[in-house]
Formats: C-alpha cells, structure tokens, sequence
C-alpha cells in the first residue's frame, strides 16, 4: 500500500500537472480577484478567506479526471479491480495521493497568498486549518466523478459540474470556521467539526461509491 | 434466465413489470387514469386554493404558498424516484430502473425550477428579497445544479446503457443534499420559514390553508405520475428505435 | 382581484401553468413522434 502511495504521488508530479500546476492556478485565482474587485485593502481581507477557498475548490476539481484515465488507458484499470486488495483501500490510496499533490499545495501556499491578500496571520492561520481539515473531502468526493466519468473522453468540465455541488457543504463550513474564529460572536468549534466529519465520512463513502462504478464498467 | 422466470410472477410486482413490451401496456392502460385524476385533483385543488381566505400576515400572497409548496416537495420527492431507481439499476439491476432515472430527472428539474421561480415570486413581497442565501434556498440551488448535472451526465455517453451504472451512482451520491434541505431550516435559523406541516406532532397550519395545500400536493404527485410513466413510455420506445436502426444497419451493410 | 400583490400571483400562477401544461404536451407530443418513427422503421425492416 506504501508503495502504492509512493508511485501514485511520484507520477502525479512527474505529469506535470501536479503540485506545481495546482499551486500555480491559485496563483491566477488569487491574483485574478483583486482586478475585478478592486485594490481596496479592507475588502480584500474581508473576502480573502472566501477567495482562498474558492481557489482551492477550483484547483482541487483540476486533475481529477486523471485521476483514472490513466489507468484505463493502458488497461491496467481491470488489473486493479482485480486485485486482491481491496478495491475501496486502492482507491483511498489514490485519493490521498491526489490530496497529497494537490490540496496539501495549496494548504501550503495559503500563507504567501494569504499575505498577498492582506489576511492577519492569525487569520491566515485558521485558513490554513480549515482548508487542511475541509480540501481532503474534495479530493474524496472528487474521485466519485472521476469514476463515474472515466469512460468519457473530455470528462473534466463535466466531473466539475458533477462534483462542485456536493462540496459547497464543505466550503460553506470552512468560510463559516473561519467567519467564527475572527467573529467571537459566532462559533468555530462547530463549523469545525462538521468540517472534519465531512472529510472522514466521505473518506469512505467517496471510494466505497468509486469502487462500485469501477467494479461495475471492468464487468 | 433469471428475468424469464421472474416475469412469470403476477405484474403485482416490479419484477412482473421488468419485460419492455409489459411494462407499455401496463403504462397504456393505467395513463388515462392518472391524467383524469391529475385534472380532476388540480380543478379542485385551484378552487380551494384561489377561495381560500387571505392570511392575516401575509395576506393574498398566500396564494403562492399553493403553487409553491407543491413543488418543493415534488422536487425533493422526484429525487427519491431517482434514487430508489438507482437502487434498482445497482443493486437490483432491473431492467427498466434506468428508464425510470432517466424519465424522471427533467421531471425533477422542472419541479426545482419552479419551485425556485415562485419562491422568489412570494418571497418579494413577503420579505422584500428576489433572493437571499439562506440554508434552504441554497440547498433547493444546488438539488436543481445537482439534477441539471445528472442529465448532462446521461447525455454525455455515445450507447446510452453504458450511462446507467454512473448516473446511478451518481444520483446516489448526491442524495445527501434531500435530508440537508429538509433539515436546513431546523439546523440554521435563517429567513426561510421553518416546517410547519411536516412535523412530528400536528401540523401547525390552519385547516383553510393546509387543506387546499393537501389537494394541491396530491394534484403535484399525480401529474408526476402521469408524466414519469409517459416520459418512460418515450424512453422505451427511443429505445426499439435506436436497436432497430442499428439492426437495418446492420443487414444492410451485409446485404 | 388579488390587490396590490398582483403582480407576484398571477406570473407565479402563469409560469406554473405554462411549464407543467408544456412540460405534458412535449412529452406527449414526442410520444406520438416515436410512435409514428417506430412504425415507419418496422415497416422498412419487415420489406
């Protein structure tokens, strides 16, 4: 399973389109917003959180589509279904691999844009927790619309469309985490948590469902 | 085979149903029937509705309130259809479960859109807002993207039973906004009203108001009866069509 | 009739009418179409 790991991880960087890609279209994101919303230093710190995260929702759904194609494309899919491992476990691994190229990235780079945003540190801080608690989700539900669309050649639009639905629960409770940790008036422990039982639940709902549609097209 | 053996049960059962060439005469049939009540029930149900006496609050626009509610809950109930028929292609693998998803779906995004159009129609001069982002506006938002998304998706593959296994699961997975739009106006304390009919204990609407409501609902789900089982009708015969051609095709290209 | 909320009753109460009635005669509408291409085909397929 290490191993797994270890080569999803590595090829996901050598594609290219890995952490490099994903951190580089939070950049755009990130940059894109101030021109259309203008230089004004207060709203830019009261809508940084949200631009945050809408930069990592969006740079998160990016790859997603590889996430099985290629596999498919050299056949080697069938061999997963396969295996003797469980096929939910394989998936998970995959999950977090794409996780760990992309959404950990951007959880990383928070600081610096956050910075460019003009967020507080403190404020940058709670970000980067709720975009390290709520960005796995992403990757989880993600990997549903990837299975489901492994089949179709420009998938990617559509895995968005499918996908982004399902995850602005978690990016109303991360906006709502961080609302509630600079607002004393409103709680962040609960928004939190739901952040947090988000990612664990769909940690396994997300491959259980992928592994059902994949055993299902290896058929 | 299994299916043969199946349908040799009494049509009483799903399974009778699970031959193409029953299920259109079951559907033949039991049509007219449902569009004569769908009529009958929306008549009555329009007439209760337009006599019923204006609310002290919110005085005619109480009116909406009948054309409103109906088709939440027919929304949030065509999205069960879709699941349950799910349920049918993955676990069950009945043959027409994907005719039933597939018919139902716009059906559902009609009933989300308008359920969203006369929202905004009473919630105008109701609270003074076209639109607010509260939880269940939200919500009944994103079932409608979640709908729109499930077509896309079954449109999107060239033989159209290669869809079915992933708008199935699909539709399964994005089940879980029905309980969030049910519970939202219970979990956050926002502009929507909270229930008032579905509770556990007795409604908390007055008889004048909840018994037009009732017979407007009862009008909705039999007008979604009607058309689900037209709509699968089409679906199965878009069906023949599609294998017919393929077969001309076929022996022409022998021939 | 409805006083002043008029404008919000009446679009709210057409809209609905329009898109369900619609949504009824499309489909029939396109019932009858297959009907009639389903025949056709037979037709061309049993000569």
């Amino acid at each position: 399973m290490i191993a797994l790991l270890k080569r999803e991880i590595v090829s996901s960087w050598r594609s290219g389109s890995g952490a490099l890609m994903g951190v580089l279209f939070f950049l755009t994101v990130v940059t894109v917003f101030p021109f259309a919303v203008g230089p004004d230093t207060r709203l830019l710190t009261q809508l940084a959180p949200a631009i945050l995260w809408i930069g990592a929702l969006l740079a998160s759904l990016l790859g997603l589509d590889r996430l099985f194609t290629q596999e498919r494309e050299d056949g080697s899919l069938d061999l997963l279904v396969m295996q003797s491992h469980p096929l939910m476990l394989t998936i998970f691994i995959k999950a977090s691999a794409h996780w760990f190229t992309t959404g950990l990235p951007l959880v990383l780079a928070t600081p610096l844009f956050g910075i460019m945003l003009n967020l507080s540190p403190a404020a940058v801080g709670v970000t980067m927790v709720t975009l390290l608690a709520g960005t796995p989700a992403i990757s989880f539900i993600g990997t549903v619309g990837a299975a489901v669309a492994v089949k179709l050649p420009r998938g990617g639009m559509l895995i968005s469309i499918l996908v982004l639905p399902l995850v602005i629960p978690v990016l109303i409770f991360g906006i709502a985490a961080i609302a509630g940790a600079s607002n004393t008036s409103q709680p962040f422990t609960g928004p939190f948590l739901f952040l947090c039982a988000i990612t664990l639940f769909t940690s396994v709902l997300g491959p259980l469902a992928a592994s059902v549609m994949l055993r299902h097209s290896a058929d | 085979m299994t299916i043969e053996t199946a349908t040799d049960n009494k049509a009483s059962n799903l399974w009778g149903l699970a031959n193409p060439t029953r299920f259109m005469r079951f559907a033949d049939s039991v049509i007219p029937f449902c569009f004569i009540a769908t009529v009958l029930l929306f008549a009555i149900g329009l007439y209760m509705s337009l006599n019923a006496p204006e609310d002290y609050q919110q005085g005619a626009t109480v009116l909406i309130m009948f054309i409103h509610v109906p088709a939440a809950w027919l929304a949030m109930m065509t999205y069960s259809v879709m699941s349950v028929s799910a349920l049918g292609t993955i676990v069950w693998r009945h043959p027409l479960a994907d005719v039933s998803l597939r018919a139902a779906a716009p059906l559902g995004a009609v009933f989300t859109f308008l359920a969203l159009a006369t929202g905004s129609l009473w919630g105008k001069p109701m609270w003074g807002t076209w639109w607010e982002w509260d939880a269940r506006m939200t919500s009944v938002l994103i079932l409608f993207i979640i709908y729109l998304g499930l077509i896309a998706l079954s449109k999107a593959f060239d033989e159209p039973s290669e869809a079915a296994q992933p708008v199935a699961v699909m539709t399964l997975t994005g089940f879980v906004i029905i309980p969030i739009i049910k519970f939202s106006v219970d979990w956050w304390n926002t502009l929507h009203q909270p229930a008032s009919v579905s509770r556990f204990d007795r409604p908390a609407m007055a008889p004048e108001f909840l018994y037009p409501l009732l017979v407007m609902a009862l009008a909705y789900i039999a007008l979604f009866f009607t058309l689900h089982l037209m709509s699968m009708r089409n679906e199965v015969l878009s069906r023949r069509i599609r294998s017919l051609k393929m077969k001309t095709a076929r022996s022409k290209g022998i021939s | 009739m409805f006083g002043e909320y008029a404008p919000f009753i009446i679009p709210a109460y057409s809209l609905t009418i329009v898109t369900l009635s619609g949504a009824a005669i499309l489909i029939f509408l396109n019932y009858r179409m297959r009907k009639a291409e389903l025949k056709a085909l037979e037709e061309k397929f049993k000569k």
